[in-house]
């Protein structure tokens, strides 16, 4: 049981890259704290330093508010899953999960014990004897879960745990790792680059970019209210359609249609300009559901994917050279080989590739952001 | 069509294979044959011989020489293989694992000394022990051997760490471990065919070894055997030592034989055992 803080942490490696800067944030006592985003973000590094396999540069990482930077990792009382599981492949299965109390000292038959109990609790009783090589990966992954549980640590630490099962298999785990962590209540930091992952798991998520953390909050707050772009088009899947977007008082110009200004941004009072809009695929219905206020426009369809739930079109939407030529004033415009645009539609309904269909986007569900610097415009008041 | 190609391409791997042995085999058989010689059959150009007798190794073994160069023989190579896959595994460990100035500089330098002819460090070195009292000592001759066949062994083991993922050592330190036990507990067992391998081709070295033995001992205190049979005489100054020769070494070539035998069964099974990951 811990409240880990990390206070400023920075990471540079002797070759001079840095992978992490100024990184500060508190993982409270018994949470799911989720570190999610894309590979080389430095997430995994993050996660080193807090075990102590990687040093800390610079800033200070606290347990229970004592330093714990020069610690070493056996002091530290931390349980790692590894990517790769790491599992001892000379060792038995129950072997491999009593190691960390053999080295602890105990008594065999108090190894026996506490072994049994882990292996009851993730159902490898069966397995005990064997060898890691006659394992599936799925088993493997148990015992790895095995080993860090057997001892009681302040944290679990696991690094993209479910990236080398297969795709039922991982949400099977993903599951069962959630109820394992409630009933254990032990604080628990995943890193994953899978979003999906880190918005079911996840009490709080720290969402990564080129070592600079870009927003902590819960899954709904990232969702909802995305600090900047590279938040808001990570999280959700398919990702969030972005267009450039003029502003003048409380009226908001896009390429496709004007509409005003949504009610939560009129307290910041952004600035005319230039800036960026964002929109969710499921803000996006089929014409005449919504508010008079939506903006209506024609979109050709370009893809479909019906999925039975849910109904997912690809569209095209055709706009004027002007906004085009504004693009190059809108630096932090994400890069789109093609300006394809996802939209969720109800699922009853017919569509098929090619067929030009009245869409509406809802004003409300509409997000700008600054031009440059990719900030939420209704986060900056 | 296709299977008789088969066939007949496997009899001729077989009979390469033969031809091969053969040309090893037949100056060890030739050899064993002398061995068993009577001392007038000697000279009879037959490969089996005509009577069998185990006089030459007798004769061998009633000498006091033999058996002292054979108990040197045996601590100085054992113990020479030891130190130096100890001395090996903690270089070539350091080496693949840490980073550290000079790295590149220390596996240039182990190839270099594996690369210098030890006939040109003979004569310094003779003087040199001399010089400092470990002429005709088992040392005298451990140091040189450990010396020579540290490159080997360095480069072995660390080929074979190279292989075992890095996670494991950092999941041994999450798990409790200090360095050294990380290194005892995970690192070292899943290493223990390279070990094997790199102890045999260590042992062999020193086990055969001429050079140095003849040149840096005198006694039975430390000559081994290789060295020894050289100083073999016959029973008269008439008759050449070739009878006991012949037995001494085949009695030199059981232990390797032996020894090969029974680790390579380990490499073999540690090798398989580490390929089944995934």
């Amino acid at each position: 049981m811990a409240e880990i803080v990390l206070d400023n942490v920075s990471k540079q490696f002797a070759d001079g890259t840095r992978v992490l800067r100024n990184t500060s944030f508190t993982i409270h006592d018994g949470e799911f704290f989720i570190l999610v985003g894309p590979s080389g973000c430095g997430k995994s590094t993050l996660l080193n330093m807090i075990v102590g396999l990687d040093s800390v540069s610079a800033g200070e990482i606290r347990v229970d508010g004592r330093v714990i930077n020069d610690l070493d990792p056996k002091n530290r009382n931390m349980a790692m899953v590894f990517q790769s599981y790491a599992i001892y492949p000379h060792m038995t299965v129950g072997e491999n999960i009593g190691f960390p109390l053999r080295l602890a000292g105990l008594s065999k038959a108090e190894i026996t014990r506490k072994v049994w109990d882990a292996a009851a609790l993730l159902e490898l009783t069966t397995l005990l004897e064997r060898k890691p090589a006659s394992l599936s990966g799925g088993q493997r992954q148990r015992v790895a879960m095995g080993r860090a549980l057997v001892r009681n640590p302040v944290a679990f630490l696991l690094d993209e745990p479910l990236s080398n099962l297969d795709a039922r298999l991982r949400v099977q785990m993903r599951a069962e790792i959630g109820r394992l962590q409630k009933r254990l209540g032990t604080t628990m930091i995943y890193v994953t680059h899978d979003q999906t992952e880190a918005m079911t798991l996840g009490d709080r998520v720290a969402v990564l970019n080129q070592g600079v953390v870009q927003q902590v909050g819960t899954p709904r707050e990232l969702y909802q209210r995305p600090a900047n772009l590279f938040v808001a088009g990570f999280i959700g899947s398919p990702g969030m359609n972005f267009v450039p977007a003029r502003l003048e008082g409380k009226r908001l110009a896009l390429p496709f249609g004007e509409a005003v200004l949504p009610d939560r941004l009129e307290k910041s009072r952004p600035g005319d300009g230039l800036v960026i809009a964002g929109f969710r695929p499921e803000a996006v219905s089929s014409a005449g559901q919504g508010h008079s206020h939506d903006l209506a426009f024609e979109a050709r369809i370009d893809v479909v994917e019906w999925l039975g739930a849910e109904l997912f079109v690809y569209f095209d939407i055709a706009w004027s050279e002007k906004w085009d030529l504004i693009l190059p004033h809108l630096s932090a415009m994400p890069e789109k080989g093609t300006t394809m645009f996802v939209g969720r539609l109800d699922p009853s309904l017919k569509v098929s590739k090619g067929q030009t269909l009245r869409l509406q986007l809802k004003r409300q569900d509409i997000h700008l952001f600054d031009g440059r610097t990719g900030r939420n415009l209704a986060m900056m008041a | 069509m296709d299977n008789r190609q088969n066939r007949l391409e496997a009899l001729l791997w077989s009979g390469f294979g033969l031809l091969v042995l053969g040309y090893a085999l037949i100056p060890v058989l030739w050899i064993l044959s002398l061995s068993l010689k009577w001392p007038a059959d000697l000279n009879d150009r037959r490969l089996i011989p005509a009577r069998i007798s185990f006089d030459n190794y007798r004769a061998v073994f009633e000498d006091a020489q033999f058996p002292a160069a054979l108990w040197n023989s045996f601590g100085i190579a054992l113990l020479a293989t030891g130190l130096s896959i100890l001395l090996a595994m903690f270089a070539a460990y350091a080496i693949v694992r840490l980073r550290f100035a000079g790295k590149k500089l220390v596996l240039a330098g182990v190839l270099a000394i594996s690369m210098f002819p030890p006939v040109s460090i003979i004569g310094p070195l003779f003087n040199l022990w001399r010089g400092i009292g470990l002429y005709d000592t088992w040392a005298g001759l451990i140091i040189p051997y450990m010396t020579f066949t540290l490159p080997l062994a360095i480069w072995t083991l660390s080929a074979f760490f190279r292989e075992i993922p890095w996670d494991l050592d950092k999941a041994a330190r999450v798990d409790g471990a200090t360095p050294f036990q990380a290194f005892f507990h995970v690192i070292a067992p899943l290493a223990a065919p390279g070990v094997f391998t790199a102890a045999i081709l260590v042992f062999i070295f020193a086990w055969n070894d001429f050079l140095f033995a003849t040149s840096l001992t005198s006694t039975n205190d430390a000559r081994t055997v290789p060295a020894a049979i050289a100083f073999f005489t016959g029973s008269s100054q008439f008759e050449q030592p070739t009878g006991s020769i012949a037995a001494a070494s085949v009695v030199v070539t059981v232990p390797i034989i032996v020894i090969v035998l029974l680790f390579q069964r380990r490499i073999v099974a540690g090798l398989t055992a580490g390929a089944v990951k995934g």
